[in-house]
């Protein structure tokens, strides 16, 4: 009787799960854990280049403008839903999503789908490893060794699904925690290092200001613009349920809000470092951009390599990339793993093995075909991810309300007052420029002559999935509600 | 000029993010000492002040189907 009362209520009002679910042991913790959600390889690697080629300053500040109105409140608005809901997005949408009750799926759904990012982890694991060997004196043959090697891409693939596995199979505090702080301060450390050195050395300003030197008369382009909104969308992370998940840990009276905006100045200011570590050496190298089109895992080994010290610094520099990944990628299976919990009530353990067992499912075709993954990369992250956040942004934002959320569960306990604003920029601004870069993109794809299923095609695709997806386990969500409602009452008389 | 204004930005930038998370750490300590000299209760707008206060009660007194809601409860509950 009791059990059923509690399994009721917890899917309709605020129920303090933080004893059974686990939850953070210290705030620094906490925080560490969300920085280390959103930095991955987007920021160490991609976003230099992307600054430099796109008119630096000019991109950099619409940038910075972009973290700031879009993915910064789309991330709020996540932490602030999974502390209300206290469990992952089935949950938290379960608790609140109305008529959208089921988009929790659909988030699991991509979060299993895009699984083969997972292989990004295990490349920087195994390019650390071989740093220290003569293996490295040609990164590029190694390169194309490894690659073209299934059986030892695959053996790498279920070998970092498997590590993933382990934080959050051995709990919040003493997993998750543990590992993003030691693989979290590690990882600032060497970024700070090895900037200090890239920095010093002769040559290095021409670098910088490459970098950084603002073409004014780029920053207006729509190019420049999609090219900077895209950045902070996919660098920052908003849309996965990483943030609502881990911050469903969080107690009832310990804050959100103010937690994502330090997220929000980590993920950028790594990003901004991971610069200062790349282009200076390059400049000083006399290597100018010509690196600048090659996979990351040869044109760093063949930069750092210039630099006296080379290895340690490629060495440092891989790991480095592993940290920031794999810290990515134990959330995945977390936030993976809430399914399984939420909708079966599975024990944690239970459920994070599974996710692991559904991760190598669903990532091992794409892993191996480079076409599956080119085409999960763009349906996923081009059309399900902004389609994604917009439901969530209409459920939280329109359906229980931002107001609702901001006035009764974000400022209590907060740790700062966060005003009116984040409710205009979560309501309109978060859903209205993501159809935009939805739209933007199938456009972009259909006139560039990508096959129909990449472009406009593939967007009604993944619409029809997801709304179909959703709406199918809403469905049977509620109706398995109904049923306990149903016993809960006959069992009261 | 251009580069110097953007390293000027940069470390505005970075300054904020070392600022306010000190700022975070410290006044969730403020937050746990406060809790334990008062028997685990903690006032719920303390840092968030008097207008976030009267937001809640405003939105709670125009709203009262929320009273069923459990954190609200347990805002109210808190509240000194």
């Amino acid at each position: 009787m009791e059990k059923l009362e509690r399994e009721y209520d917890k899917n309709h009002y605020f129920v303090d799960q933080s004893q059974a679910r686990g939850s953070w042991g210290t705030r620094f913790g906490f925080l560490i854990a969300l920085w280390f959600a959103s930095v991955g390889i987007g920021n160490v690697w991609r976003f230099p280049w992307k600054a430099a080629s796109m008119g630096g300053g000019a991109f950099v500040v619409p940038y910075l403008i972009f973290v700031i109105i879009l993915s910064l409140p789309a991330v709020m608005g996540e932490g602030v839903t999974g502390k209300y809901g206290q469990g992952g997005p089935v949950q938290s949408y379960r608790k609140i999503g109305g008529p959208l009750r089921g988009i929790g799926i659909s988030i699991i759904i991509l979060n299993a789908f895009v699984a083969y990012s997972i292989i990004v982890a295990g490349h920087a694991l195994v390019f650390c490893i071989a740093s220290l060997t003569p293996l490295m004196n040609d990164p590029g043959a190694m390169w194309n060794s490894y690659i073209s090697n299934p059986t030892l891409v695959t053996g790498v693939f279920i070998l970092i699904v498997l590590l993933s596995v382990i934080p959050p199979y051995l709990g919040v505090n003493k997993g998750i925690e543990k590992f993003a702080i030691y693989m979290g301060v590690t990882c600032i450390a060497i970024l700070v290092i090895g900037a200090a050195r890239a920095v010093t050395l002769p040559g290095a300003w021409a670098g910088i200001d490459y970098y950084l030197k603002p073409d004014w008369s780029k920053m207006f382009t729509i190019n420049v613009l999609a090219g900077a909104m895209a950045q902070a969308y996919f660098s920052f992370g908003p849309g996965w349920a990483w943030f609502l998940t881990l911050s469903s840990y969080a107690k009832y009276n310990e804050d959100t809000g103010r937690a994502q905006m330090t997220t929000g100045l980590a993920d950028t200011s790594i990003a901004l470092l991971a610069g200062f570590c790349v282009l200076p050496v390059l400049f000083a190298m006399g290597l100018g951009t010509d690196l600048g089109t090659q996979s990351s895992f040869v044109a760093l080994p063949m930069l750092f390599g210039q630099m006296a010290g080379g290895r340690i610094f490629t060495f440092l520099f891989f790991l480095a990339f592993f940290f920031a990944a794999y810290t990515c990628e134990y959330v995945l299976v977390d936030v993976t793993g809430s399914f399984f919990q939420d909708a079966f009530q599975w024990p944690r353990k239970k459920s994070i093995l599974a996710a692991g067992a559904l991760l190598i499912a669903f990532g091992l075709w794409p892993t191996l075909n480079e076409t599956v993954f080119n085409t999960y990369d763009t349906l996923f992250g081009l059309y399900f991810l902004p389609m994604a956040v917009v439901l969530q942004a209409v459920a939280a934002g329109w359906i229980f309300t931002a107001e609702r959320f901001r006035k009764t569960v974000m400022n209590p306990w907060g740790n700062g007052y966060i005003g009116p604003i984040w409710d205009l920029f979560y309501r309109w601004v978060v859903p209205g420029l993501s159809l935009f870069l939805m739209i933007y993109w199938a456009i972009d794809m259909t006139r560039s002559g990508a096959p129909w299923y990449l472009g406009v095609g593939g967007m009604v695709i993944i619409a029809v999935v997801l709304l179909g997806s959703m709406y199918l386990f809403g469905q049977w969500d509620k109706a398995k509600e109904q049923r306990v409602l149903a016993n809960f009452k006959s069992a009261r008389r | 000029m251009g580069t110097y204004v953007m390293l000027a930005i940069i470390f505005v930038w970075w300054g904020a993010w070392v600022y306010m998370t000190l700022n975070d750490i410290s006044i969730e300590k403020k937050k746990f000492a406060h809790m334990e000299a008062n028997n685990g209760k903690l006032d719920p707008f303390m840092f968030t002040g008097e207008k976030a206060r009267k937001e809640f009660l405003d939105y709670v007194e125009k709203h009262p189907e929320v009273k069923k809601d459990d954190y609200v409860k347990l805002v109210l509950e808190n509240m000194n």
